[in-house]
């Protein structure tokens, strides 16, 4: 078997060229999905990734030392706004698909008819049964399936119960393993490689085609000349400089972060780079039980609630280690401490909101700077969704919540308070502690170049053989987990490459 | 001690912040767990000092600074942080935990992640936790 990697940037010590017949900026969902449609098509591929190879007997429980080695910026990157958040993206051979939850849904109908119906050009592109098949395949490839009960652990028995004693729809989460033992390390890196993620399944696949992987180097501008675009620069690990020119087309798929902040880096700024940024806001909620949880152990996100996705609202069972669970326990001193010493008996369930807020990704200084606004609607969704995540874990037994809002009670103990939140509770967006996940819009696909980056065929407007694989194309948010559609979709480019 | 910095925090800040670390996590000796004091922070610093952003030095270095400084403001406490008694620290970390001010609230809400980072990344805490850590559901 080929190695992943062909080149690592930590060794090249002197500026290099590279070539390739297409060059693809990213190595997560998106860019691998890319690299093995083209690669089975007989073209040369060259992906170039930031991060590093990881192995799975690499991987470590660590909350801390696995962020600092596989997360950008140990996952310290903020979004400004009117509610500073965190956004966590992985950085490795395998892009974010090394360290997220494994959850697994289509993109969904009524979305690409929601799409297609605000431009309708896009139809021809993002048909939505050609969308499907594709999601079919990948979910064939990567094994994705229900989790499993024997390895799901109580945090998502519990919260199963809760729902079912709520009577709302809930179900098993969908996830691309094979073989999981619910050791919970799925944000960490899977210890057993049970996680299929791009680094083992898409690019092997695109290697054993013959495409090559260059892990350990930064691209930091696209080359073209204004009307078509000729490869790529960047900077190796060892601090290198590198070129890598492209024949036939350069692909981008650097997240909808790493996306606009290199077209904006390479002067491609007309029309709406950077702007219309989407994303799935979090907001969780603590439960404390008699019994002990272990919500290190099970499935790392297991189990969801569905049955409130027509208000916007999915609810999911969270696994983190030790060290994270600890900080989303109240209280600092002598609360805190006593409560650390049965941190066994402490759930955390978190909800992503469908949101309305839109924020903005731009270069401050040559530094990439992420705004991020919330809708007023999504501050009374956030505060639904404390209120439902307060029920969920009573209804399951648990003894006292914590709903983490500034101004609301610390330590909640009974269901009837917990619904007073709904009408009491704080509308001001900064009471609701929240991070920002799955993220979009910032290079959108749009048939009007002044209201899109990439026509409907994911080329950019302006330059030729520069196309756009990444979420940063997706119109609006989803409303669901992404990593299915960024892959569905991703490879719907990559047939359009192929044409061009 | 010296005031030299080569990571993130010179050896004065790591000190300062320590102290706060530890106020933050209360007395966790008192519930069977080692002492803040008593482990070992090298991995911590070796992670915070190589993997962030460059952003993360400079604030973390406005905050320890922050609420090191802030109770000299205060007349329940009039000195810095280091130089309060163990209970005036944990009065103190209560008060800015309860205070209205929002960057205050949200300094201390970070620098707890970060207690929670230094101190579960001592082996010693993670195998004295009441709790199983052994692969599987």
């Amino acid at each position: 078997m080929k190695e992943l990697v062909a080149l690592d940037g930590r060794n090249v010590t002197r500026s290099h060229a590279l070539d390739a017949d297409v060059v693809i900026v990213g190595s997560g969902p998106a860019g691998a999905s890319v690299a093995r449609r083209l690669a089975g098509r007989g073209l040369d591929v060259l992906v170039l990734e930031e991060g590093h190879e990881a192995r799975p007997e690499s991987f470590v429980a660590s909350g801390l030392t696995s962020m600092a080695r596989l997360y950008r910026e140990m996952g310290t990157s903020m979004a400004l706004g009117n509610n500073p958040m965190p956004y966590l993206q992985g950085v490795a051979v395998g892009g974010t698909s090394v360290v997220n939850g494994a959850i697994s849904w289509r993109l969904g109908k009524e979305v690409v008819d929601r799409w297609v119906t605000a431009d309708p050009a896009l139809a021809g592109t993002l048909d939505a049964t050609l969308v499907e098949e594709r999601e079919r395949e990948i979910e064939e490839r990567l094994s994705i399936a229900p989790t499993d009960a024997r390895v799901a652990g109580r945090k998502n028995v519990l919260l199963a119960a809760g729902a079912e004693a709520l009577g709302i729809a809930h179900r098993p989460i969908r996830r691309n393993v094979d073989g999981c033992v619910g050791s919970g390390r799925c944000l960490q890196g899977c210890p057993h490689g049970a996680k299929l993620s791009m680094d083992r399944t898409f690019l092997p696949d695109a290697v054993a085609q013959g495409a090559r992987i260059a892990s350990g180097m930064r691209v930091d501008r696209v080359l073209h000349d204004g009307a078509r675009a000729i490869g790529v620069a960047g900077t190796t690990a060892a601090g290198a400089r590198f070129d890598a020119l492209a024949r036939h087309a350069v692909v981008l798929a650097a997240s909808a972060i790493g996306t606009p902040a290199l077209l904006l880096a390479s002067g491609l700024d007309r029309g709406p780079v950077g702007r219309h940024l989407t994303a799935h806001p979090g907001v969780s909620v603590t439960g404390r039980f008699d019994a002990p949880v272990d919500n290190q152990l099970g499935a790392t996100q297991g189990h969801e609630v569905v049955g409130l996705r027509g208000e916007g609202l999915k609810v999911e069972a969270l696994g983190f280690d030790l060290s994270i669970l600890a900080s989303r326990i109240p209280g600092y001193g002598r609360a805190l401490a006593s409560r650390l010493a049965e941190l066994d008996r402490y759930a955390v369930w978190g909800t992503a909101l469908r949101a309305r807020g839109e924020g903005r990704v731009r270069l401050v200084r040559g530094r990439t700077q992420v705004s991020y606004w919330l809708h007023a609607d999504d501050v009374r969704r956030a505060r639904r969704a404390v209120r439902v995540m307060g029920d969920l874990f009573f209804a399951a037994g648990a003894t006292e919540v914590f709903p983490g809002v500034q101004g609301f009670d610390a330590v909640v103990t009974h269901a009837a308070r917990m619904a007073e939140i709904e009408t009491s509770g704080s509308l001001s967006p900064r009471a609701y502690p929240m991070s920002m996940t799955h993220l979009f819009g910032t290079a959108r696909m749009a048939s009007d170049p002044a209201r899109g980056v990439v026509r409907p065929d994911f080329r950019h407007h302006q330059v030729a053989a520069l196309y756009v694989a990444d979420s940063s194309v997706f119109p609006t948010n989803l409303g669901v987990n992404p990593q299915v559609p960024i892959m569905a979709i991703a490879s719907i480019c990559a047939d359009h490459v192929a044409r061009a | 001690m010296s005031a030299s910095r080569t990571g993130a925090l010179s050896a004065r800040e790591r000190a300062w912040a320590e102290a706060l670390f530890e106020a933050i996590l209360g007395p966790v000796e008192d519930h069977g767990l080692p002492a803040f004091a008593s482990i070992d922070h090298a991995a911590f610093y070796e992670a915070i000092d190589r993997a962030p952003g460059p952003m993360f030095a400079p604030g973390l270095r406005a905050m320890v600074a922050a609420l090191t400084f802030l109770p000299i403001a205060d007349r329940r406490f009039g000195r810095p942080f280091h130089a309060l008694d163990r209970e005036a620290r944990l009065a103190f970390v209560d008060a800015i935990a309860t205070s209205e001010q929002y960057v205050a609230r949200q300094m201390l809400s970070t620098l707890k992640i970060l207690a929670c980072f230094a101190y579960y990344e001592d082996p010693s805490v993670r195998a004295r936790s009441r709790t199983r850590l052994e692969d599987g559901p």
